[in-house]
């Protein structure tokens, strides 16, 4: 069995320099987190001495004259997504394994490729070149992967036949285990591949648990990890872009709405009901917002999506001025449509029907909603002759 | 589980609707002159009655322990307004009844 491990590093800075070219050879810096407690996410080369995961203002005093992006993490998936996709359409397995890391199962695809070499050149030709993948060749998911480490950017790196001693002098940090993990190895002086094959298996155990086998295993080149490949998920998408940025919860509402009919009005929609709309808002001078919203039952109509949207987004608008706003539907189902009747007094009762439906789920009980009902019509009593009792169509 | 049909409803099924409300009626020699109409939750205003329209009277169940008793008065206030009262023997209060 043959893998290749696709590493793109830096993929939220190249992803930023590919949108906004002005950024190329410039040290830039993009920082997540609030306040005080800004920590670096990724840094260009040019940014000299700055290293994901330094504070922010540690690292705009080793490099003053950095350029600071806000992150846009949807942006990222986007891309990294894209790259995905295009392996796939090469026909190929692949298992995410983190942002800018992935595994791809390559037996079965070289007959069909020509090749095992053209595979790894198609693969490499099907990812952007702004990316500039490695890409690791080895007989299971842990070997691809550290043969991805020395691969250089835009080539692809064959781990050799003796595993052993390809494996021997690389660091311990290259394990795919926790970095408490990590830093308990370096506390028994265990700071190589090599030195970690040399444990017997059952001491590894007793001072990691099952994770000690696991250890000893991948570093004697023995990987039983089967590839998961990734799920899909059918998505409908539009976005739009605001000339000014948008801080008044009504035009964001009036851009919800009109992205809501744009979507339903696909063709992919047509019939067809969703259960998940997502917001993803490019905030002005901030990081970007994400709104996910369920929906009781799916959805096929605008107009009630666009309530549901409205009420939770009324209830926590986005947290600063919008410049771009995208929403997608997700977990499509393949329902028909629903058997409406012709005549309004019954469909007036559907909706009421409907209505109640919705408030018994929200409020997780019968809603306080009565109709008059006549109990002793004939009594002299007046408070006797109705009464209210819940409604229930 | 199928539900008995013998289950009894639960307390809150039913809810009574124009239940008679307390009102404080000057009313020497039991005939209403004059009628203090709540207006909010706090206040309320004093109108004279101008005349009794209607007056009957409701006994029912006087075979239980607690007999209904009742002298309905249709009155016209000096507003204008007209307002259904009786006096309930049984407490010796007012009530002013909507809907009657």
């Amino acid at each position: 069995m043959q893998f290749a491990c696709l590493l793109i590093d830096q993929l939220p800075v190249k992803s930023e320099v590919q949108r906004t070219p002005a950024l190329a050879g410039r040290p830039v810096i993009i920082a997540h987190g609030a306040g005080s407690r800004r920590v670096v996410l990724d840094a260009s080369l040019h940014a000299l001495g700055v290293q994901p995961g330094m504070p922010l203002s540690e690292a705009l005093s080793q490099c003053k004259g950095a350029v600071l992006v806000e992150p846009d993490s949807v942006h990222y998936r986007d891309v990294f997504d894209h790259a995905l996709d295009a392996i796939e359409a090469l026909g190929a397995d692949v298992e995410e394994e983190d942002l800018g890391h992935a595994t791809v199962q390559l037996t079965g695809l070289e007959l069909l490729h020509g090749g095992e070499q053209q595979l790894i050149d198609d693969l490499i030709a099907a990812i952007p070149r702004f990316l500039a993948p490695r890409i690791g060749v080895g007989s299971s998911k842990f070997v691809a992967s550290v043969a991805a480490h020395q691969a250089k950017p835009g080539r692809a790196y064959r781990a050799p036949s003796d595993l052993q001693l390809f494996l021997d002098s690389l660091p311990v940090e290259l394990l795919p285990v926790p970095w408490q993990t990590i830093a308990k190895l370096h506390g028994f002086g265990l700071r190589n591949l090599g030195q970690l094959a040399r444990m017997p298996i059952g001491a590894l155990q007793a001072q990691f648990g099952r994770e000690g086998k696991l250890l000893g295993e991948l570093a004697r080149g023995i990987d039983r990890r089967p590839l998961t490949p990734r799920r899909h998920q059918e998505t409908v998408t539009a976005s739009l872009a605001f000339a000014d940025p948008v801080a008044t919860i009504g035009i964001v509402l009036t851009a919800v709405e009109s992205l809501l009919a744009l979507v339903f009005a696909q063709d992919s929609m047509r019939g067809r009901f969703a259960r998940v709309c997502t917001l993803d808002g490019l905030v002005f001078r901030a990081p970007a917002w994400h709104r996910r919203m369920v929906f009781k039952e799916s959805l096929g109509d605008r107009t009630k999506a666009f309530s549901v949207v409205r009420h939770a987004l009324e209830n926590t608008p986005p947290p600063g001025p919008l410049e771009e706003l995208r929403l997608t539907l997700s977990s499509i189902t393949g329902e028909g449509g629903r058997q409406e009747s012709l005549f309004r007094d019954v469909r007036r009762e559907e909706n009421l029907k409907e209505a109640l439906r919705q408030l018994r789920a929200r409020l997780g009980g019968q809603p306080p909603i009565y109709h008059v009902r006549e109990v002793e019509p004939w009594s002299r009593l007046p408070e006797r002759r109705q009464a209210l009792v819940p409604f229930s169509p | 589980m199928v539900k008995t049909a013998r289950e009894t409803p639960s307390p809150s099924a039913l809810l009574p609707l124009n239940q008679p409300q307390p009102l404080r009626v000057e009313a020497p020699d039991g005939w209403p002159v004059a009628v203090h109409v709540p207006r909010t939750a706090r206040h309320q205003t004093s109108s004279a009655v101008t005349s009794v329209e209607d007056i009957w009277r409701v006994e029912e169940e006087w075979w239980r322990d607690a007999p209904i008793a009742r002298t309905y008065f249709e009155v016209l206030l000096d507003t204008g307004r007209r307002m259904t009262l009786f006096f309930d023997h049984a407490s010796t209060s007012w009530y002013w009844q909507r809907h009657a």
